[in-house]
C-alpha cells in the first residue's frame, strides 16, 4: 500500500470519527448548543453549580416528609442551566411551532424552549439585573 | 413557570431536589437546602419553610407568535426538540395568594378575553384566536376598573375608547397608558386541581370549584 493510500485512509477514518462525534453531539440534545455567536444580554457569567458537600437535606437528614412527598432522584441528577447563553432570533433554527416559555421584562425578550426544558427542567437566569429561575 | 429568586432582596441560587411533591418539581436552594414546591413557589422542607418566591410574568407560546409580537426576542442557545405539548390542554393560572383560578385555554380563545376578579383583583385572560399566545393583564386603569373585549389582535374597552394590542398590552388608542401585565402560568388542569384544592376553574357559563 502506497503512503498516499494510507493517508487518504487516515484522513477519511478522521472525518468519520468527526461526522459521527457531530451525530452524537446532535442526539445529546440535552445540551445547550456552545454557540459561538452565543451571549448573555446582561454580559452575566452566570451562577455556581456548586453548593456546599454538606449542606443540610432533609431527606438525608430523615426528616417527616409531607404526604405526596416521593424521593425520586439525587439533587441536580437533572442538570440545571446554571450559565444560560442566548442567541439572536434569527440565528436561531428552531420550527415555528416549537412552544417556548417567553419572558419579558423592560423590553428585554427572552425565549426558552420548552422541549429543551422538558430535559434539562430549570434555567437559572439574570433578566435586566433581576435574578429570574424558569423551571418546566 | 418563572420565579424570581430572591428572597427579601438577596439573590439566591436554586438547583434541581429531583424529587416529586404531587407529582410535581422540587427545587433546594444552594444556601440553605431547604426544599421548594415548584407549583407552589413555595419552600416545604428544611429553614425556609414557609417563604415564597414571587412568580413573575410570563408565557407559553409557539416560537413564530412569539417572534411575531416580540421580534427583537432573543433565544436560548439551544436545541429546538418538540415538546409534544399543547397549549389546548392546558390552562391558564392565575393566583394572588389564597385565590387562584384556573382559564383552560381552549375557552379562553373562544371567549377571545374573560373579564374575571381572582381575589378582588380585576384581570383579563386572552388567548389568541391564531396563535397560541396567552396574556394575563389587570384591567385596573388608574381608578378605573374596565371590561375588555377582544376585536381582532386587539383588546377594546367596552363602553370606552381604549384599545390595546393583545399580545403585549401596549396601548395603541384612548387614554390611561398600557395594561398592566400580571404574572399567570401553564399548567394542566389535573395537576391544578392537586395543588390548588381550594381553587376554580372557570367556564363560560360560571366558576366551577375544584371540588
Amino acid at each position: 500500500m502506497s503512503t498516499g493510500s494510507v493517508v487518504v485512509i487516515f484522513v477519511a477514518v478522521i472525518a468519520g470519527l468527526a461526522l459521527l462525534q457531530l451525530m452524537l453531539s446532535r442526539l445529546n440534545s440535552g445540551e445547550l448548543s456552545g454557540s459561538d455567536d452565543a451571549f448573555h444580554p446582561d454580559g452575566w457569567e452566570g451562577a455556581g453549580p456548586d453548593y456546599p458537600g454538606d449542606l443540610y437535606n432533609p431527606l438525608v437528614a430523615r426528616e417527616p416528609l409531607p404526604a405526596g412527598y416521593r424521593p425520586v432522584l439525587s439533587r441536580d441528577s437533572i442538570r440545571p442551566v446554571y450559565a444560560p447563553k442566548f442567541r439572536r432570533a434569527d440565528d436561531i433554527d428552531w420550527s415555528d411551532n416549537e412552544l417556548i416559555i417567553g419572558v419579558e421584562i423592560d423590553g428585554d425578550a427572552r425565549a426558552y424552549p420548552v422541549g429543551f426544558l422538558n430535559r434539562r427542567e430549570i434555567v437559572v437566569d439574570l433578566h435586566r439585573g433581576i435574578p429570574t429561575f424558569v423551571t418546566w | 413557570m418563572v420565579h424570581r429568586r430572591e428572597i427579601d432582596g438577596q439573590p439566591i441560587v436554586l438547583g434541581n431536589q429531583g424529587d416529586l411533591f404531587g407529582n410535581a418539581m422540587t427545587w433546594f436552594d444552594h444556601d440553605t437546602g431547604s426544599v421548594w414546591s415548584q407549583p407552589l413557589g413555595e419552600a416545604i422542607l428544611g429553614p425556609l419553610t414557609g417563604t415564597t418566591l414571587e412568580l413573575l410574568p410570563s408565557t407559553v407560546a409557539k416560537w413564530g407568535d412569539w417572534r411575531a409580537v416580540y421580534p427583537e426576542s432573543v433565544a436560548l442557545d439551544a436545541p429546538g426538540l418538540r415538546s409534544g405539548f399543547n397549549l389546548s390542554d392546558m390552562a391558564v393560572v392565575v393566583e394572588f395568594g389564597p385565590d387562584s383560578i384556573a382559564f383552560p385555554s381552549t375557552d379562553v380563545r373562544e371567549a377571545g378575553v374573560v373579564n374575571a376578579e381572582v381575589g378582588s383583583i380585576p384581570v383579563a385572560v386572552t388567548v389568541d384566536d391564531d396563535r397560541d399566545l396567552w396574556s394575563v393583564y389587570s384591567r385596573q386603569i388608574d381608578d378605573r376598573t374596565i371590561e375588555l373585549e377582544r376585536r381582532g389582535d386587539a383588546l377594546v374597552e367596552i363602553g370606552g375608547d381604549g384599545r390595546w394590542d393583545a399580545g403585549r398590552g401596549v396601548q395603541l388608542s384612548g387614554a390611561g397608558g398600557n395594561l398592566d401585565v400580571l404574572p399567570g402560568f401553564t399548567s394542566f388542569p389535573s395537576d391544578y386541581a392537586t395543588f390548588f384544592p381550594d381553587g376554580f376553574i372557570w367556564r363560560p357559563s360560571g366558576l366551577v370549584p375544584v371540588r
